[in-house]
């Protein structure tokens, strides 16, 4: 089930996007045509028995003058649809209400209001005033305390499904976004702990980005919020990404590690394992000193892996980053 | 090869070997076999210099005044360095 | 995890087993799976994105033609997990399963101080062939028992570093089985709690099957094992064990809840959501859950624990009485007519 890249551009600027690396200005803007859309689908159901699940995603996929286009092909191919947005573009109302009764989860990511143009703002509420339900938000943690009740807002105001995906800003491989430092983990536990607790009261829970690695919580803390519904579950096990020219990556903040393009692969799970097994080696490194020696983390391969593989690559030595045709 | 040549001899990290520094102590994977290997203190430092491109003259030397002990202390870590390093595949001997 | 039922013959004999007295009747009597039966339920979809089945019995190392179907089931990208004592003989040849992975096997270890000398050198011969492919399984009958011995048995046959524990249920409306009454749950609670401190120790995770409930822990407890990787779940679901003319029951404490067929079903996960309507017919009419506090819990209410086992609560009389409310063809078992083992 792969994250189809629509387009790499972006109507947002945030200081924190993993996704920067393979964003303009670093590279030049592009979108994906048709035609390889529609190829992509064709290899993702390849293998049907996986179940028929597809993301779209960006940059800002509603910025994809084709976007409509492209998700009814999708669901025309019986795929079972998720788009990540933040819906605050100028069509995102238009879309919104064009798929509303459309079998599609939407993934909004949200920021601040202060953060949002009036316009974007108005975009942004419309959208979810159709949608409701099928509407989930998405949040990033990033290192300095911000205000969150703002959160609980929108879910009550347009009757949006009662949990919120929490990321904590995940590093690019470079590093250049703004991302939380190991020492930054204990004390943004503790402010996710504290918003579970006041999400509780509204009976929203709390679910996790990937890339988190369990040692940031404490027991206490993880007991809290298994209490609070908001159980605390973060591996690094990522749905693998397309580019708009369909280079296959293992996520975002790895676009700059290895990136084959999908006809190299027979089908989608051929690409997952073929990354696993290329990132394998590489995990034992994790993301803080203390991965090496943990118990944990070589316990079980579905829970921890150490965390961020951006992380556990940054400041390794003599990483294989694929040839010059590979590159992204 | 004379003594002198074998100490001028600069080893060189395997092509699928990789490593990090964490906390001062350096972890190497050998990505192909997925082995990985935890130095100590020492090792560690011993590891810097080698990736570094130094003689086995040149590692010692940088080695002892790091500890402030003398080439000939730092000798037998290095040789038992190298020797397991080689052994593993780990790094390279010069040509 | 669907499980395929692919035998009834077993050796052991343990006190607790669940399997001993199934949905066999006269029109559904024991017997082991064809294995044209099999292929036809390797041929039955599934919306897992990775394919993994149990084979359960009796004893699968008995089944004769277990080479084969381990091999089919790899065929069809079937991860294989087979449950076994590991201490029956070892039929000639069965060492030839080695090259024919990817699969593994789920050793239960129970009751093994009434094991006798030959029963513990087969244990142990099984756990040296094959040892990295084997991960233990162990049912607390017994809260008093100390589990210590699993970690070393990991230990010293190199087995893969997890343990599925169970609690030892009751077989709904039958008292056949021993089974841990619900007095003694605190207790069995501790216990996982003891193993699972050990385990952490040793790289060792453990996980509950079904049975667990979140008030055998407390909070700091469930915080602590998540914390440490141990896989906490405490909800019930279809089990889906597959048998003879691919009848599906729901799980061995429901056995004797009417079962459904797979030939009637488009995939198994329509199967699955015909065993759960009944499930929850039975949960609401009798439960919600094993305590009287269940109603009000928590948790309960969230999905975050189901309340326990079924088997517990449900009396005889009631599981003929549900029906599988989506489309569905339902055989009759006969649960009057209990088959002594």
């Amino acid at each position: 089930m792969p994250n189809l890249m629509l387009t790499n551009r972006c109507n947002f600027n945030c200081s924190y996007c993993f996704g920067q690396d393979q964003m303009p200005p670093a590279v030049s803007p592009l979108d994906m045509t048709r035609e390889t859309f529609v190829q992509l689908i064709d290899w993702t159901l390849r293998d049907s028995s996986n179940g028929i699940m597809v993301h779209l995603m960006g940059g800002e996929p509603t910025l994809h003058e084709d976007f409509v286009w492209m998700a009814k092909h999708a669901l025309e191919r019986k795929c079972e649809l998720k788009v990540f947005s933040n819906l605050a573009s100028k069509h995102a109302p238009e879309y919104a209400e064009e798929l509303k009764d459309a079998p599609i989860r939407w993934v909004v990511n949200v920021n601040p209001p202060e953060s949002r143009t009036k316009d974007q703002d108005s975009n942004l509420k419309k959208c979810l005033q159709v949608l409701g339900l099928k509407a989930t938000l998405t949040f990033n943690m990033v290192p300095e305390p911000v205000a969150q009740e703002w959160l609980i807002d929108l879910i009550c105001e347009h009757n949006l499904a009662r949990d919120i995906k929490v990321g904590f800003v995940l590093p690019t491989l470079s590093h250049k976004n703004e991302h939380l430092e190991k020492k930054d983990y204990p004390k943004v536990a503790h402010r996710v702990v504290d918003f579970a607790r006041r999400c509780e009261s509204f009976d929203i829970k709390l679910t996790y980005e990937c890339g988190v690695p369990w040692c940031a919580f404490t027991p206490e803390q993880m007991g809290e919020l298994w209490h609070l519904n908001s159980t605390f579950f973060s591996s690094c096990n990522s749905v693998l990404d397309v580019t708009p020219d369909g280079r296959v990556i293992y996520c975002l903040p790895l676009a700059t590690f290895r990136s084959p393009h999908f006809t190299k692969f027979q089908s989608y799970p051929e690409a997952k394992g073929w990354f696993e097994a290329v990132l394998m080696p590489y995990r034992p490194l994790g993301s803080t000193s203390q991965c090496f020696k943990c118990t944990f983390m070589k316990i079980t391969e579905s829970a921890c892996r150490g965390g961020c593989m951006a992380r556990v690559l940054h400041g390794a030595q003599n990483v294989g980053l694929g040839d010059e045709n590979e590159k992204v | 090869m004379s003594v002198w040549e074998m100490k001028m001899k600069k080893y060189k990290v395997a092509s699928k070997v990789s490593w990090k520094e964490m906390d001062g102590l350096i972890i190497v994977v050998n990505t192909e076999s997925g082995a990985y290997y935890s130095l100590n203190k020492t090792a560690s430092e011993i590891w810097k210099q080698i990736a570094a491109g130094n003689s086995e003259q040149e590692v010692s030397k940088a080695v002892g005044e790091k500890y402030d002990v003398s080439e000939a202390e730092v000798q037998p870590d290095l040789e038992s360095c190298l020797k397991n390093w080689l052994e593993e595949k780990l790094i390279v001997a010069p040509d | 995890m669907p499980n395929i039922f692919i035998t009834d013959q077993c050796d052991r004999g343990c006190k607790f087993c669940f399997a001993k007295v199934g949905p066999w009747s006269e029109s559904y009597p024991r017997r082991a799976l064809t294995f044209a039966e099999l292929q036809e339920i390797l041929e039955v979809k599934s919306s897992q994105p990775k394919q993994v089945m149990g084979v359960v019995g009796g004893e699968p190392l008995s089944y004769p033609q277990l080479i084969e179907a381990v091999n089919l089931m790899r065929e069809k990208r079937i991860f294989a997990k087979i449950f076994t004592s590991g201490s029956c003989a070892l039929a000639d040849g069965l060492e030839k399963l080695k090259e024919q992975g990817p699969f593994n096997f789920i050793v239960n270890i129970d009751s093994i101080d009434s094991y006798t000398p030959e029963r513990r050198k087969n244990l142990e011969r099984f756990l040296r062939t094959f040892g990295p492919m084997v991960s233990l399984s162990c049912t607390i009958v017994d809260p008093e028992r100390d589990l210590s011995f699993l970690l070393d048995y990991i230990r010293d046959y190199g087995l893969m570093r997890y343990i599925r524990m169970g609690v030892a249920l009751p077989i709904a409306g039958l008292a056949e089985n021993e089974y841990i009454r619900r007095e003694r749950y605190r207790d069995a609670g501790l216990r996982f709690l003891e193993l699972a401190k050990k385990a952490a120790a040793d790289n060792v995770s453990i996980g509950c099957d079904c049975g667990f409930v979140a008030c055998m822990f407390e909070i700091s407890e469930i915080g602590w094992l998540m914390h440490k990787g141990m896989k906490m779940q405490f909800v019930c679901g279809p089990a889906m064990d597959i048998g003879p003319e691919l009848e599906v029951w729901h799980c061995f404490p429901l056995s004797r809840m009417p079962r459904v067929s797979l030939r009637k079903y488009k995939s198994l996960e329509e199967a699955r959501q015909a065993l759960q309507s009944m499930a929850d017919q039975l949960r609401e009419k009798y439960g919600p859950g094993i305590f009287t506090r269940c109603r009000e819990c928590r948790y309960r209410k969230r999905g975050q624990c189901s309340g326990g086992c079924l088997g517990l609560i449900v009396p005889e009389q009631a599981l003929s009485e549900v029906k599988p409310k989506i489309g569905s063809s339902v055989s009759q078992g006969d649960p009057s007519c209990p088959i002594s083992c």
